[in-house]
C-alpha cells in the first residue's frame, strides 16, 4: 500500500513504465498492490497504465479515501465510492467559502481551486511561482507559505487548518477531514485514513493481516506543524504493518516508521526486493497476534505427542499432525485421511498415510525448537538451531484445495541431502511405490479405501542460504485405491498454480470461514484463544464435499480409531450447520450412505426402519468392540454397541438441526425426509405399549454409561418422542408414508413414558433411578470432573445415583421445546451434583445449560474446564487426538448457552443472549438461512445484524433484521427493540 | 568395561537367596559377581554359599553398610544385592543393613527376601510407576543393561484417589489410548512393555501385581528419603514381598531421547 506522487513517481508527469512493470510482476506473484492518493483515476491510471493479469490485485484508493478502483487486464473498474449527500455537498461548499472569507478577513488571499469528489481544495499560495511545485521543493514551499500566512498574522499552516476545521463544523459537517499539503488546505468527508481502513478490511477478508502489509509513503513526518499526509495511513487497523518513508522528512517520522529516504528510486528497490524474496522461496510470515496463535516454545519429549495433536494442520480431507519437520524425536507423525480405513469390525482404524513434511536435517538442541500455529490462516511455523545454523519452515494443508500440502523451509544445508520427500508415518505401513513418469507415487491400500501421494521439491541456494519448497498431493478414496496417474496429474496442476497462488487461495479460504464463524470474547483472553483453537480445528476437520466421517478425534490422531460416534452428529455438526452448511451436509451424507446398512441392522433385530450403529466406520455396521480390559485389567463386556440406541434419534436430530439452520428445502423433501422416516419407523417398531397404554423402550444405555442396561431412559424416550413427532410433521409429502403411519407415530410419541414428575419437575433418568443409593458425587469426590467408575468401581456406580455426564440435561440442551417448561432448573439442581463429569463431553454441555439457567458463573467454570481438556491434556490422552465433541460443545456453550441461539423449523432464529459478569462483551457470527448474522452482546444491550433480512425472535416477539440491524435491551425479563 | 554386581551376604539363611539372585542378576547384565562378608557371627555358611557358586568370599571388617558403600563407589559396580532380613520369620520386617544401604547408595540396590521366588532366567520385570515425573533415564538404563532376550517389562501404575483421572470416555478405546501415551512418555526402551493399571493402596497393588504376573524382579524408583512420601510404600513392599525388589534413585535425570519408541502398549492383568 503506497502513496503515489513523491513515493512511486517523482511527480505526475514522470514516466511510470518501471513502476508499472514492477506492479504487474508483483500481481503475477500473487501480491496485492494498492495505491493511495488524493487525485483521481484519470491522473493515476493515465500515468501508471498497468494492466495486471492477477492473481494479485491492483487497487487504486483515490480521491482521498472516497473511491476504490480495481485495475484488471481491462482497465480500472470502480468497486466502491463514498457518495456525498446533497446536504454534505452544500456544506462542503459553504465550508470552503467561509474559510476563504475568514482568511481574507485576515489579509490572506486564498482561492477555491477545485471541487473534487467529497472535498474542496483551497489554495493558500495562489502565486505563479508556486503553481505546481515538485515534491523536492517541499521545504521551500513550506517556507513561502509560512511567510505568507505570518504576513496575514496567521500563525502558520496549523492555524489555517484550524480556521477551516471551525468553518466546517459551523456549517454542519460533523466529522470533517481537514488536511494540508503545504500549498492547499483541503476540507473533505474522507481522507487517506478511510482508504487505509478500507484496504485493511478488504485484505483481512482474504486472510491477509497487517503483518503481511508494507506501507510506503514520503510524507509521514509533520509538515508545517501538521501531521504528514501519509501519516493518515497509520490507523489502528494498520498496527502491525511495516511502514517505510522514502521522503525527505525534514522533521523526522513518527515512531515505528522506517525512514529510508531516496524517493521513488528507493521505493522501486523495495518492490524489486519483494520480487526477489519470492523468487528465492522466502518463507511467508505468520500472524502471531495474541488470541490467534498457539505456540509451543521448546521440545518436551514427554508432552511432544500432545503438542503434535494441538498443532495439527488439516483441510477437511487430510490431517497432518504437528510433528517437527526436523528430526523425529519421540514424535507420532501421522497423516490421516477422512473416511479412509483399514481393518475389519472393531479393529477398523484410520489408514496412516505417508508423511510429507520431514526434512533430512537435525534440530540441534530441543530447547531451540519452536512451533507456532497461526489459527487465522492455518499456517504452522517451525524454527530450530541445527548444527549448521538457524533453520525455519512454514507448512500448510490447503483449505482451498483439500489434499494439497505445501511447505517452505530455509537454512544452511537444508536441501543438500537426498532423503525421500515422503516417508511412512510412525506405525504406518510402508507404501507401495508406483512410478509415473519422473514421479514416484506412494500408494497405500486400506480396506476398502486407499491413499496415493506424491510430492516434488525445488531448491534455491544463494547468499541468503538454502531455500526449499515442497508441494505434495494426496488422493484419497473411501472405497477403492486412488489412481497414481491422477495423483501425478493433480501434482502437475498444483505445481503449475505455484506456492504463492495456492497460499493466497488458502489464506482467503480461511478468511471466509472465520468471517462466517468467529466468536469474540472481550474480557477473557485465555478463553478467547481457547475458543478460536476449538473453532479452527472444527473447521479444519470436516470436508465440504462428498461424505464426512468425523471420528471422535477427527484427523488429529489415531485414538478411537476414527470411529464415528454421536460426537459427530450432536456435538460437531451443529457448529458446521450454523457456519458452513456444506460441511454439515457432508456429515449427513456420511449417514445417508450408510442408511442401507442401518436398515439391515434393524431387520436383523426384527425391527423396522434404520438402526444406526453406536460406532461406525466405513461399512455403516456397528464396529463397537464387545469387550475390553479396563484400567484394572478386568475383562468387561461393552454393551454400548448393542444397547446405546439413542444414536438413532441423534442422527435424526442432526438432520433437523441442519434443516432448521439452513432451510435446505431440497434436503428436507428428499434425503432429510428419508432419515426422518427410517428413524421414526425404528422407534415405532421398538416401543412396547403396555396394557395401560404407556409406551416403553426397554434395555438401553443412555448417555450416562455408568448404568446399563436401563429401561425407559428419559433421554432415549424423549428423543424418540421428538423423532416421531418431527417425522410426522416433516413427511406429509411422502407418498410412501400414509396418514395412518404418521398417526401411529404421533400416538406412540404421546404414549412414551418420559419419567417426568409434575410435582417435583424432575425427569427420572431411567425407571428406578430414584431408588438407587443416593450418593452425591459432588460431596464425596476430591474433585470433579472425576472418572467415578474408576474411583468407586463399576458395580458401585451402577447401584448408585452417580452419573457420568449430562443425560436428562442433554434433553434441555438438544430439544428444549420437547421438555416441560421451567423444568431446567429443578433438573439442574437435582442432577448436576450427582454428575461426576467423567466424560469429556459433559463440561461443555453443562456450560450451555447452566448459562440457560442464568447461572453464569458456574457456566463459565464449566466452559473453562472444557476449554482446557485438550490444551492442558486433562484426559492424558490428547496425544491420541483432539476431543472433537468437546470442541463442538464449547461452541454450543456460547451459541446456545450464552447467546441463546435456537433456529426453529419455521425459519425463525430465536435469541436470548446473556453476558457473564467476567466479560465486557461477546460477539458470535453464524449463517442462518444463507445470511451472515452477527450478534453482539454488551452490558445491557444486544445488537443483531444480518446480511439479508431474516426473522428473529427475542422474548417471544418477532423482528425482521437486515443489514442495518436492531438493538435489543432487556427490561423486566423482556427484550425490547430500541 | 566389565561390570560387577556386589552381594552382601551374612552368615544366615538369607545368604543363599541373596547370592543366588546376585548371580542371576549378573548373568542378566553380563557382569561379574563379588560376594562380600563382614564377620559378625561366623562365616561358614557365607563361605559355603560362595563356594557353591565357585566364588571367592571377600572378607571385610567393620560396618557392613560402610564396606558395601565403599565398594560400590567403584565405577565398574553396577548394583548391590542385599538380604531383606535373616529369616522369613524375623521380627524386624526389613533389616537395618538393607534400609541403610537403600538410603545411602546412589546405585541400584536389590533387596532379596529370604523366601524369594523368581525364575532363573530373569525374564519378566515389574516396574512400579506412580504419577510423579519418573526418572526415565535411570529406569531405561537398567532395562537396557538387562541384556536378556525376550525380556518382558510390565509397568504397574497405581492410582490413588488424588491421581484418578478426570475423564474416562469410552472404555473400549480410552484405556488403550491412555496406556499408549503413558508408556510413550516414560519408556523408549526396545523391550516389549505392558501396562497394568491399579487403584488402591500402592504397596499392596504393586505386590499383588508382582504375584499375579509372576514377576522375577520388581523395580521401584524412589528418592532415598525415609520421610513421608514414597518411603512408607517402599518399606511396605520390602516387608511383604516374595520377589526381589530393585530400588533406584529417582533424581529427575536426563530425559534425552534414547531412540525411537518400540514399546508395545497393551494393558493386561
Amino acid at each position: 500500500m503506497f502513496d503515489w506522487d513523491g513515493t512511486a513517481v517523482p511527480d505526475r508527469s514522470a514516466d511510470g513504465a518501471r513502476v508499472r512493470e514492477l506492479i504487474e510482476a508483483l500481481c503475477a506473484a500473487s501480491i496485492d498492490v494498492a495505491v493511495v492518493t488524493g487525485t483521481h483515476v484519470g491522473n493515476v491510471d493515465g500515468q501508471l497504465q498497468a494492466r495486471p493479469k492477477g492473481p494479485g490485485r491492483l487497487l487504486l484508493a483515490l480521491n482521498r479515501g472516497s473511491e476504490v478502483f480495481e485495475v484488471t487486464a481491462d482497465g480500472p473498474q470502480l468497486i466502491d465510492r463514498r457518495e456525498a449527500t446533497p446536504d454534505e455537498d452544500a456544506a462542503l461548499d459553504a465550508a470552503a467559502q467561509l474559510t476563504v472569507a475568514r482568511l481574507a478577513a485576515r489579509g490572506l488571499t486564498a482561492t477555491i481551486v477545485s471541487n473534487r469528489l467529497n472535498r474542496r481544495k483551497i489554495d493558500v499560495i495562489p502565486e505563479p511561482e508556486w503553481e505546481d511545485p515538485p515534491k523536492a521543493r517541499i521545504d521551500d514551499l513550506l517556507d513561502a507559505v509560512t511567510t505568507r500566512l505570518l504576513d496575514a498574522e496567521i500563525a502558520g499552516l496549523r492555524e489555517a487548518v484550524a480556521i477551516a476545521e471551525d468553518a466546517a463544523r459551523e456549517v454542519g459537517l460533523a466529522h470533517p477531514r481537514v488536511t494540508s499539503d503545504a500549498k492547499h488546505v483541503e476540507i473533505g468527508l474522507t481522507d487517506k485514513s478511510d482508504a487505509a481502513r478500507w484496504l485493511l478490511h478488504d485484505l483481512a477478508r482474504r486472510g491477509i493481516g497487517p503483518h503481511h502489509v508494507l506501507i510506503a509513503g514520503d510524507e509521514f513526518g509533520p509538515l508545517g506543524g501538521l501531521p504528514g499526509s501519509d501519516s493518515l495511513l497509520l490507523t489502528p487497523e494498520t498496527a502491525g504493518c511495516v511502514a517505510i518513508s522514502v521522503g525527505v522528512e525534514p522533521n523526522g517520522v513518527p515512531t515505528g516508521v522506517l525512514s529510508l529516504g531516496g524517493g521513488p528510486d528507493t521505493f522501486l528497490e523495495l518492490l524489486d526486493d519483494q520480487l526477489a524474496r519470492r523468487a528465492r522461496l522466502e518463507l511467508p510470515w505468520i500472524d502471531d497476534t495474541p488470541g490467534w496463535a498457539i505456540t509451543i516454545g521448546a521440545f518436551d519429549p514427554e508432552m511432544e505427542r500432545v503438542h503434535e495433536t494441538l498443532l495439527t494442520v488439516a483441510d477437511g480431507v487430510l490431517g497432518t499432525r504437528g510433528a517437527p519437520m526436523f528430526g523425529d524425536q519421540g514424535s507420532l507423525a501421522h497423516v490421516l485421511a477422512n473416511g479412509v480405513y483399514e481393518g475389519d469390525g472393531p479393529t477398523t482404524h484410520l489408514l496412516i498415510g505417508p508423511v510429507w513434511h520431514r526434512l533430512q536435517c537435525e534440530c540441534g538442541h530441543p530447547d531451540h525448537l519452536s512451533r507456532t500455529l497461526d489459527l487465522r490462516t492455518g499456517l504452522l511455523h517451525e524454527s530450530c538451531e541445527s548444527p549448521n545454523g538457524h533453520i525455519r519452515g512454514v507448512r500448510f494443508s490447503s483449505l482451498a484445495r483439500p489434499g494439497t500440502v505445501l511447505l517452505r523451509a530455509q537454512g544452511p544445508a537444508i536441501g543438500s541431502s537426498d532423503g525421500p520427500l515422503l516417508v511412512p508415518g510412525d506405525g504406518g505401513s510402508a507404501p507401495v511405490p508406483t512410478v509415473v513418469g519422473n514421479d514416484t507415487v506412494h500408494v497405500l491400500t486400506g480396506s476398502p479405501g486407499g491413499i496415493a501421494a506424491a510430492a516434488r521439491q525445488r531448491m534455491v541456494a544463494d547468499e541468503h542460504g538454502e531455500h526449499i519448497e515442497r508441494i505434495g498431493v494426496y488422493e484419497t478414496e473411501g472405497y477403492g485405491v486412488p489412481s497414481a496417474e491422477q495423483t501425478v496429474a493433480r501434482l502437475d496442476a498444483m505445481q503449475e498454480e505455484g506456492f504463492d497462488r495456492l497460499l493466497a487461495e488458502h489464506r482467503a479460504a480461511w478468511a471466509r470461514r472465520w468471517d462466517d464463524a468467529d466468536v469474540m470474547i472481550e474480557g477473557d483472553d485465555d478463553l478467547q484463544l481457547a475458543i478460536r483453537f476449538a473453532l479452527f480445528h472444527l473447521m479444519a476437520s470436516v470436508p465440504e464435499r462428498g461424505e464426512a466421517a468425523i471420528g471422535a478425534r477427527g484427523l488429529s490422531g489415531p485414538a478411537y480409531s476414527g470411529h464415528v460416534f454421536w460426537d459427530a452428529d450432536v456435538f460437531v455438526l451443529p457448529f458446521l450447520a450454523a457456519t458452513h452448511p456444506e460441511s454439515a451436509r457432508a456429515m449427513l451424507e456420511y449417514r445417508l450412505q450408510r442408511l442401507p446398512a442401518a436398515i439391515e441392522a434393524a431387520q436383523e433385530e426384527g425391527l423396522a426402519g434404520a438402526r444406526f450403529p453406536w460406532e461406525s466406520a466405513y461399512t455403516g455396521r456397528d464396529v463397537t468392540p464387545t469387550s475390553v480390559r479396563n484400567r484394572e485389567g478386568v475383562l468387561v463386556p461393552i454393551r454400548t454397541g448393542r444397547l446405546e440406541v439413542h444414536i438413532v434419534a441423534d442422527v435424526a436430530w442432526a438432520a433437523a438441526y441442519y434443516l432448521d439452520w439452513t432451510g435446505d428445502e431440497e434436503f428436507g423433501r428428499g434425503d432429510g425426509a428419508e432419515i426422518f422416516v427410517q428413524t421414526a419407523r425404528y422407534w415405532a417398531s421398538r416401543i412396547r405399549v403396555d396394557t395401560d397404554g404407556f409406551g416403553h423402550i426397554l434395555g438401553v444405555v443412555g448417555p450416562d454409561e455408568y448404568h446399563e442396561p436401563v429401561d425407559d431412559s428419559a433421554f432415549t424416550n424423549v428423543m424418540a418422542r421428538w423423532n416421531l413427532r418431527r417425522a410426522a410433521s416433516s413427511t406429509g409429502h411422502r407418498t410412501d408414508v400414509t396418514d395412518d403411519e404418521r398417526d401411529t407415530w404421533l400416538h406412540l410419541a404421546d404414549t412414551l413414558t418420559d419419567g417426568y414428575d409434575p410435582d417435583t419437575g424432575i425427569y427420572e433418568q431411567f425407571a428406578g433411578f430414584h431408588e438407587l443409593e443416593p450418593l452425591i458425587i459432588e460431596e464425596l469426590a476430591v474433585r470433579r470432573p472425576i472418572a467415578a467408575d474408576v474411583l468407586l468401581g463399576r458395580d458401585r456406580v451402577r447401584s448408585a445415583q452417580v452419573i457420568k455426564q449430562a443425560d436428562v440435561l442433554m434433553l434441555h440442551h438438544l430439544v428444549p421445546d420437547e421438555v416441560e417448561v421451567d423444568s431446567l432448573e429443578p433438573n439442574l439442581r437435582y442432577y448436576e451434583p450427582r454428575t461426576a463429569h467423567g466424560s469429556s463431553l459433559s463440561p461443555g454441555v453443562h456450560a450451555a445449560v447452566l448459562a440457560r439457567a442464568r447461572d453464569d458463573q458456574r457456566a463459565l467454570d464449566a466452559l473453562r474446564i472444557a476449554s482446557r481438556i485438550d490444551l492442558d491434556d486433562l484426559t492424558d490422552t490428547t496425544a491420541g487426538g483432539l476431543h472433537m465433541a468437546t470442541l463442538g460443545a464449547m461452541w454450543q456453550a456460547i451459541a446456545f448457552g450464552f447467546a441463546g441461539l435456537l433456529p426453529t423449523p419455521d425459519g425463525v432464529l430465536r435469541i436470548d443472549p446473556r453476558l457473564p459478569k467476567a466479560w465486557s462483551a461477546f460477539e458470535i457470527t453464524t449463517r442462518f438461512r444463507g445470511s451472515r448474522v452477527k450478534l453482539r452482546k454488551e452490558r445491557g444491550a444486544a445488537t443483531i445484524t444480518s446480511e439479508t433480512p431474516i426473522s428473529i425472535s427475542a422474548g417471544g416477539t418477532t423482528h425482521t433484521v437486515g443489514p442495518v440491524g436492531i438493538t435489543l435491551i432487556r427490561r423486566r425479563s423482556r427484550w425490547e427493540a430500541t | 568395561m566389565i561390570h560387577r554386581v556386589i552381594a552382601a551376604i551374612d552368615n544366615s539363611a538369607s545368604a543363599r537367596p541373596v547370592l543366588d539372585f546376585a548371580v542371576t542378576a549378573a548373568r542378566a547384565t553380563g557382569s561379574l559377581v563379588d560376594a562380600f562378608h563382614v564377620n559378625e557371627d561366623g562365616e561358614r555358611t557365607a563361605r559355603a554359599v560362595a563356594e557353591s557358586h565357585g566364588l571367592e568370599l571377600h572378607r571385610a571388617s567393620g560396618d557392613v553398610t560402610e564396606v558395601i558403600w565403599k565398594e560400590a563407589q567403584h565405577d565398574d559396580v553396577l548394583l548391590a544385592v542385599v538380604g531383606a532380613r535373616g529369616l522369613p520369620t524375623s521380627t524386624r520386617a526389613v533389616g537395618h543393613i538393607a534400609m541403610e544401604l537403600i538410603t545411602r547408595l546412589d546405585k541400584p540396590v536389590i533387596v532379596v527376601p529370604p523366601d524369594a521366588r523368581y525364575s532363573q532366567q530373569l525374564s519378566r520385570v515389574l516396574i512400579a510407576v506412580d504419577s510423579q515425573r519418573p526418572s526415565r533415564a535411570a529406569l531405561e538404563d537398567l532395562i537396557d543393561s538387562l541384556t536378556i532376550e525376550d525380556l518382558e517389562v510390565i509397568v504397574v501404575h497405581v492410582d490413588t484417589e488424588a491421581s484418578i483421572p478426570h475423564f474416562s470416555d469410552q472404555v473400549q478405546h480410552e484405556t488403550d489410548a491412555y496406556a499408549r501415551e503413558f508408556l510413550a512418555r516414560r519408556f523408549q526402551t526396545l523391550a516389549p512393555v505392558h501396562l497394568a493399571l491399579r487403584i488402591g493402596d500402592t504397596a499392596e497393588e504393586v505386590l499383588a501385581a508382582g504375584d499375579e504376573t509372576a514377576a522375577d524382579l520388581i523395580l521401584v524408583s524412589w528418592n532415598r528419603d525415609l520421610g513421608p512420601g514414597r518411603a512408607p510404600i517402599v518399606r511396605k513392599i520390602l516387608e511383604h514381598t516374595h520377589i526381589p525388589v530393585m530400588l533406584t534413585s529417582s533424581t529427575p535425570g536426563d530425559l534425552t531421547r534414547r531412540g525411537t519408541v518400540h514399546a508395545t502398549p497393551t494393558t493386561r492383568v
